[in-house]
């Protein structure tokens, strides 16, 4: 009983005298004495009592005077970046790293939990804006900030954009699912508790397909997306983390930002194939429009469940979790590197020990958060102050029209244009410039040319200058027609590109102001000729007598003198008449 | 129209004469606000009062618009209260919690910004259980309620202040928050209406939550057609409340349709539960609602037991999630700690009443992992099932009554005793809770001068059908029900007469200056005698004073345990009536009586006469009778005012001002003269960096880490002998149980010396004198232990490389980096001269110079060392002393030596320039001899506002 006390007063933040225990202890034992009296109860039928309907509101995002946001957030500019594709090289000797890293017979069991926060323009729970960079607490209202008698009320695009991920995940959509509420003390949690889904989530099941080292699809389950409110962000002061801190303080404009947690089942086995998840989810995301997938401020984050155990077995190892993984990279190598610790532990004869870890990126290991036995009782029950979530059949069906095409059907169809391994995979994960892509082959069908131009020169500058690319598909379109028609050569084509992106002008636009189109026209040309071999007539009487190796002269001479601009073909074929004729 | 009829009118009739402009806004809110400023201080009903120049200037308003006939609504001026646990603009809401006692919010409740768009006035917030939770409004940190029908009762709760408000004629509304009957209850017991809408009928936005499933917002009124007016007013959806539903408002003439033929049911086990007077007025109301046409029919309900039970399941576990942001990051009353988690604790542990921590923690473990099935799945699960059965009911009946609680106002305490009593009395109004069903509770009788209250429950949303049967109800009802306020009218007098009092002082003093100047005179004797004198005054009638420290109840009989500075007295008292808060401060006069069984010296006060002199307001924090070794040192820090109380913890203090007085006795027979000497300065008297800046209009001083310089100055000043009993000051990043950054010093420094072993001489005469007159004094003052006090009669004295040695060959870490003896050291020390001499105490002589201030005489023996000493006492040194130079010349070389600038110093050094005799003296730290005197582990314990690197208060 003093044990259960003690440990009520630790869950509960309040200390009791003495006096105040005994009253305690009695009135646990009328509780006791209550619980038994509804067990004596005669047995009956539950009334499962009729559900209301849902409530929920438009995503719009208001200030604190209740005035609409019209720059609410969408998609933001840096999220073009981020190229996730590694070259075939790091590829390759990946894979050459995996056979020959010396696992032995322990075979390696991983589950992630992906948080992904959906690109609302209001929070979950309220009308805050969910703009990103703002002011500390710029973003906030008695409803995020946990203000006494403050309400949250449900905001239909977050359940709207997890259906949607749902159904992209082939999960089964569950028409009634409950919002509960996780109770924990922690600065950053106002209410001091989370409100998330639990016993009933939104999405149960699914299961999307990634390609394993050996190239292979291969299937990871999903167990369940739910959907949650975010924490606030702790800024510290002297440390990097609370411990030891001089002061912390917090920021609520993350708080209550919806999040959908995307929970996998143990099947990826190998660091490699948990990045590809982590890549192929936040592909599924982004072409969707419902995450941004930007790793580095947060809207993705990933939490890892690893074991190991003996080959053959069926029984799971006991786990780690290890949190803190803030990039690809950092997926990869946190497992990794627990995998190689975990096994140092097992081969010495021991035993691991069930831990939450901590991914310190500077010091590329892994540090202990918190042991089994300071696991949290979340105390979950479901939120009375939200109604449970009703999803209409209709709506879902309605959502899986909308449904893109998935990564890898996307991926055969552009090495069906032509495209390689290497530009397939990279249009693959970077949904934003595959849809570019497309919306140029719609005016101009030549797949290959487009992807040559853009993958050598237009990517080369995007990634180097600017985050978002400013031709429009119809400049680009023209501009491979130009190319086609030898408006203008390879060459100069290059230049116009460059000279696009320095000045930030259309394709077109630069070959206008810059008159590069070739000179195609046989007069012109011919009266370009006929200037250069008058000024070279030893050269033209060489040539005649004999010497006809020096015809490249010519040629050069006559570029030269059209500043480059000549058709080639027509300048070889004009000056073979007047040279040879 | 007389001011105090109009505070009795039923809204109804207030409205009508509003109408035909009978009377004005203004009129109604002063005849009101009158009441309040009269009735308030008695009864407690409003915490909190909003301005009267604002609420005369809407009232204005109001007038303005019911002039132009364009008022927003029937409300339009009329005064509401407001339950402290919802919103309003501009007023705080403190929920009667100490917590949240500054809280402003920073937005309005939903319920209430449609009354202001109603025009609405809101006179002020009323006094609540803290955070609702309570049935008497006792439970309320910072006042009480008294039930305007007597006093001596409670106004029940958890919304009494809008229950007496409106019941005194305080407020012609009120609002209250209903969770397990906390509306219908407390209008029960004042004899006013109160309604419980359908769950959601009023939006919870902006009522602070207790339990969010089962709370609601509920009208107050006097009579039905207020109720009903104050709940069109307040119902209706509100998209900032999901829990909330449409419904349309009451039709105010449905209030008037016959009720013939409607049916309703009792039900037949809520007997069981029912006082036989409350059952006998109910059957009165059965029979008066027969008389209306009314169909009466008893139907089963067997499940009365399940409803509490499932109700404090839910309701604590509910609370245990909603209470817990109050973690005072954001909001409330925060006690500041180092870390978030004691922070947390600290707040909550303080800011939350007892009733409320105790349910917060029996919610966590409803809620908590292993339990969450049994309990709170099940009581859910128990909760449909009332549903269903209610519901059933409800479709064969239009209403059902009860009796709204088993019994009248409790006296007050009754709750105290008897939590299981006011626990049970729920069971008729949780469920409507429970059920989310409306219910409305209507006085219909009373039983020995106390309201009883009806209770009608209906369908859901079906409001307008209980109002209906509530009016036609109200109609059969002989009498209205007012409280008679003359019981207290007779203090009121009193009141009153203050104030005349004082407006005649005003006007001339000089009558009362001639009876103030004649008390000076006729101040009678205090015959007050202390506890520790009780035995010379057997059989004899005396007076003590003090402060309740224990109240200990044996049969009908109270023991009083009175504590004074010097020790305790047990009174006994017989039928005592009063309650006395601990620590209440009292003067009791008494016969003193020999009593065997009494632990006080076999005495105690018996036919006392208590009068109390200075009132406790609430339970101190820690308790005075337990032994603190239970409490952590944070805490009792946290709470030095009130911890010093306890009497082992003063217990030290009391010794070391016994050491400071035989210190200074010693001394002062010894020829030395007391000096005091600044504490602010212009340099550091030993330099370093441990010194303490100040600004000092503009310039940089310091705090003086000793008074070296200016003893030295009175030495040479011809006094010779001199000694300070004064604060130093140390900016020395320590954090450990030694080590205080500022202490007191007990300086001496002595002319006319040979060598320091005279300066060691006269500190062993003056230890041994201090120890032996402790060891006779002290059991008078510390009971709760023996002090060891042993003294060698010589004490031994070993040079530092000598102590260095012992160190080592004892296997001790001997020195520091920097050639000091470690910690460690100094306790290998201690045990070695325990060992070899018996001896606590070893002085440890001639420290390197390098260790030493310039100042300090060097030892021409032994080049490099000096003629200083420490004195190193149970392992820990307590005193730092030594020859000084007492030449010019030699003074300023030493300084040359050691980098300084004899300019920096040239005050100091003109002391010696004129002829010095050779000195020495010491300075030995008070809370640290203290400290090893009294057997603490932690200096801290020892000081009474302890100063340390993360302490600055209390």
């Amino acid at each position: 009983m003093e044990k259960q006390i003690n440990s009520l007063i630790r869950l509960s933040g309040v200390e009791i005298e003495k006096e105040q225990r005994e009253i305690l202890q009695e009135e646990l034992q009328t509780f006791l004495h209550y619980a038994q009296i509804i067990d004596k109860a005669p047995d009956f039928e539950d009334d499962k009592l009729s559900t209301s309907e849902s409530f929920m509101v438009d995503d719009v995002a208001v200030d604190w005077q209740g005035n609409l946001l019209e720059n609410a957030p969408v998609l933001k500019e840096s999220s073009y970046l981020v190229p996730p594709q590694q070259s075939k090289k790091h590829h390759e000797a990946k894979l050459e790293q995996s056979k020959t890293s010396t696992l032995e017979n322990w075979e390696v069991v991983i589950g992630l939990e992906v948080h992904a926060q959906l690109l609302t323009k209001s929070k979950l729970f309220c009308r805050c804006s969910t703009e990103f960079g703002k002011t500390p607490n710029a973003n906030t209202c008695p409803v995020c900030t946990g203000q006494p008698g403050a309400l949250p009320v449900l905001n239909k695009e977050a359940i709207r954009m997890a259906i949607l991920a749902g159904l992209a995940m082939n999960c089964e959509i569950n028409n009634h699912s409950v919002f509960a509420r996780k109770n924990y003390f922690y600065p950053d949690s106002p209410k001091s508790y989370q409100i998330s889904q639990f016993e009933k989530p939104l999405c149960s099941k699914g299961h999307i397909v990634i390609e394993n080292e050996e190239a292979q699809q291969q299937q990871v389950r999903l167990n369940r997306i739910h959907v949650e409110e975010d924490a606030g962000k702790m800024i510290h002061v002297g440390t990097p983390g609370i411990w030891g801190a001089q002061a912390s303080a917090v920021d609520f404009n993350r708080t209550s930002i919806p999040l959908i947690e995307i929970v996998s089942e143990p099947d990826i086995q190998t660091p490699y194939q948990a990045k590809e998840y982590m890549t192929m989810l936040r592909t599924i995301l982004v072409s969707m429009n419902i995450c941004d997938g930007n790793m580095e401020e947060g809207s993705l984050r990933c939490d890892a469940n690893v074991s190991l155990r003996k080959k053959g077995e069926s029984e799971l190892g006991v786990k780690t979790e290890i949190k803190n993984l803030n990039s690809f990279k950092a997926v990869e190598r946190a497992l990794e590197y627990e995998i190689k610790r975990q096994k140092e532990i097992l081969d010495s004869g021991n035993v691991v020990e069930q831990q939450t870890r901590l991914w310190d990126d500077n010091k590329q290991k892994t540090l202990i958060m918190r042991t089994k036995e300071d696991s949290h009782d979340y105390r979950y029950f479901p939120d009375p102050d939200l109604r449970p979530v009703e999803v209409p059949a209709e709506w879902v069906t309605n959502l899986r029209s909308e449904l893109p095409q998935m990564p890898l059907e996307r991926k055969e169809q552009y090495l069906g244009y032509g495209l390689s391994q290497k530009e397939a995979i990279y249009l693959m994960h970077n949904p934003h410039y595959a849809a570019y892509f497309e919306d140029i082959r719609a005016i101009h069908p030549n797949a290959k040319a487009i992807s040559n131009w853009f993958f050598s020169e237009i990517l080369s500058y995007v990634n180097a200058r600017s985050s978002q690319i400013h031709i429009t598909p119809q400049d680009f379109a023209d501009f491979l027609q130009a190319i086609d028609n030898e408006e203008i050569s390879g060459k100069i084509g290059k230049q116009v590109v460059k000279e696009a992106f320095m000045s930030n002008k259309g394709l077109m636009q630069v070959i206008e102001e810059k008159q590069l189109r070739q000179i195609s026209d046989e007069g012109a040309i011919a009266k370009i000729v006929e200037e250069v071999l008058q000024k070279n007539e030893q050269q033209v009487a060489a040539y005649r007598g004999g010497k006809t190796t020096i015809f490249g002269y010519f040629v050069g001479q006559t570029m030269k003198a059209s500043h480059g601009k000549a058709n080639p073909g027509m300048v070889n074929k004009i000056l073979r008449e007047k040279l040879d004729g | 129209m007389v001011q105090s009829c109009l505070t009795q009118l039923p809204l109804q009739q207030l409205t009508k004469l509003l109408q035909q402009r009978e009377i004005s806004c203004r009129e109604i809110l002063q005849a009101y606000l009158d009441k309040i400023h009269t009735f308030n201080n008695h009864l407690g009903a409003f915490l909190q009062v909003a301005d009267r120049e604002k609420l005369l200037s809407l009232a204005d308003e109001s007038d303005a618009r019911w002039q132009k006939k364009q008022n927003k609504s029937a409300l339009d001026g009329i005064p509401i209260a407001i339950k402290d646990n919802i919103h309003v603009h501009g007023l705080k809401t403190t929920c009667a919690s100490r917590l949240l006692h500054n809280y402003s919010p920073p937005y309005e409740a939903t319920c209430v910004e449609k009354l202001r768009e109603a025009g609405a006035i809101f006179i002020g917030k009323t006094n609540l259980d803290e955070f609702a939770m309570g049935s008497t409004t006792e439970n309320s940190a910072t006042q009480q309620t008294h039930n305007p029908w007597d006093i001596n009762k409670v106004a029940g709760g958890s919304s009494g202040g809008s229950a007496v408000a409106v019941s005194a004629g305080m407020s012609p509304l009120a609002l209250g928050s209903d969770t397990g009957g906390s509306v219908r209850q407390p209008a029960s017991f004042c004899g006013i209406v109160g309604l419980k809408p359908t769950y959601g009928y009023v939006s919870r936005y902006g009522l602070v939550a207790y339990a969010s499933s089962l709370d609601q917002v509920g009208p107050m009124a006097r009579d039905v057609y207020g109720a009903t007016q104050l709940l069109n007013a307040i119902g209706g959806f509100d998209e900032r409340d999901s829990t909330s539903i449409r419904s349309a408002p009451v039709a105010l003439e449905a209030l008037q349709r016959n009720i013939a033929g409607k049916k309703i049911a009792i039900l037949g086990e809520i007997s069981n539960y029912i006082n036989p007077h409350v059952a006998k007025v109910f059957e009165q109301s059965i029979e008066s609602l027969r008389s209306l046409g009314a169909e009466v029919t008893e139907v089963e309900f067997p499940f009365f037991d399940y409803v509490v039970a499932a109700y404090y399941l839910i309701a604590t576990a509910e609370a245990s999630s909603n209470l817990a942001r109050y973690d005072g990051v954001k909001y409330g009353q925060r006690e500041e700690r180092k870390t978030y988690q004691e922070m947390l604790t600290a707040t909550r542990s303080q800011g939350f009443g007892k009733e409320v921590k105790k349910r917060i923690l029996l919610g966590n473990f409803v809620l908590s992992s292993g339990y969450y099935d049994a309990y709170y799945l099940k009581a859910q699960k128990m909760r449909r099932r009332i549903c269903h059965l209610l519901n059933n009911i409800l479709h064969s009946y239009d209403a059902i009554v009860t009796p709204t609680t088993p019994n009248t106002a409790f006296t007050k305490g009754e709750s105290e005793q008897d939590f299981m009593k006011v626990y049970v009395a729920d069971v008729t109004t949780v469920i409507a809770n429970l059920t989310g069903l409306p219910a409305v509770s209507i006085p219909c009788g009373m039983v020995e001068n106390l309201p009883v209250g009806l209770q009608i429950i209906g369908g859901a949303l079906q409001e307008q059908q209980i109002l209906n049967i509530a009016y036609q109800f109200e109609k059969t009802q002989q009498k209205q029900f007012i409280p008679k306020l003359e019981n207290i009218d007779t203090q009121q007098q009193i009141v009153h007469k203050n104030i005349a009092t004082q407006n005649k002082a005003h006007q001339s003093f000089s009558e009362q200056l001639q009876q103030v100047r004649a008390s000076y005179k006729a101040q009678p004797q205090h015959s007050r005698i202390y506890n520790n004198d009780l035995a010379n005054h057997v059989a004899k009638e005396v007076t003590i004073c003090g402060w309740v420290h224990k109240i200990n109840k044996l049969g009908g009989v109270e023991f009083m345990i009175i504590r004074d500075a010097t020790g305790f007295a047990q009174v006994v008292v017989e039928n005592s009536s009063e309650k006395y808060e601990l620590e209440t401060v009292v003067r009791v006069t008494g016969i003193v009586a020999r009593e065997k069984r009494s632990p006080y010296g076999e005495i105690e006060i018996a036919k006392p006469q208590i009068e109390v002199v200075g009132h406790s307001y609430a339970a101190p924090p820690l308790s005075m009778s337990t032994n603190p070794e239970g409490f952590n040192l944070p805490t009792v820090l946290d709470n030095r005012p009130v911890s010093l109380r306890n009497p082992q913890i003063l217990s030290t203090f009391k010794i070391q001002s016994l050491v400071v007085r035989f210190f200074s006795g010693y001394l002062r027979s010894q020829n030395f003269f007391e000096i005091k000497t600044p504490k602010i300065i212009s340099t550091g008297t030993e330099g370093g960096s441990n010194i303490f800046p100040l600004d000092y209009f503009g310039r940089k001083v310091y705090l003086a880490q000793s008074p070296q310089f200016y003893k030295q100055t009175m030495v040479g000043s011809g006094l010779e002998r001199v000694f300070e009993v004064g604060p130093v000051f140390r900016a020395e990043r320590h954090s450990t149980t030694r080590h205080l950054n500022e202490y007191t010093s007990l300086d001496f420094e002595m002319g006319f010396i040979h060598n320091e072993q005279d300066v060691i001489d006269m500190q062993e005469k003056l230890l041994r004198h201090i120890f032996q007159n402790l060891q006779q004094t002290y059991a008078d003052y510390v009971t709760d232990r023996t002090l060891d006090l042993a003294i060698p009669d010589t004490i031994p004295r070993i040079h530092f490389l000598e102590a260095l040695e012992i160190i080592k060959s004892r296997g001790g870490k001997a020195v520091q980096q920097d050639d000091d003896i470690s910690s460690i050291g100094e306790q290998v020390l201690h045990k070695y001269c325990l060992e070899e001499h018996n001896s606590h105490f070893v002085y440890v002589i001639g420290y390197p110079q390098q260790k030493r201030p310039v100042y300090t005489m060097p030892d021409e023996r032994l080049p490099g060392y000096t003629r200083s000493f420490d004195l190193l006492y149970k392992g820990i040194e307590i005193t730092t002393g030594g020859q000084r130079i007492h030449d010019y010349e030699m003074l300023c070389e030493n300084i040359r030596k050691g980098g300084g600038s004899l300019e920096d110093v040239k005050d100091y050094l003109s002391i010696f320039k004129h002829g010095m005799p050779p000195h020495g003296g010491l300075g030995m730290g008070l809370e640290r001899l203290t400290m090893k005197i009294m057997g603490h582990d932690n200096v801290r314990h020892a000081s009474l506002f302890p100063r340390d690197i993360h302490r600055v208060s209390p």
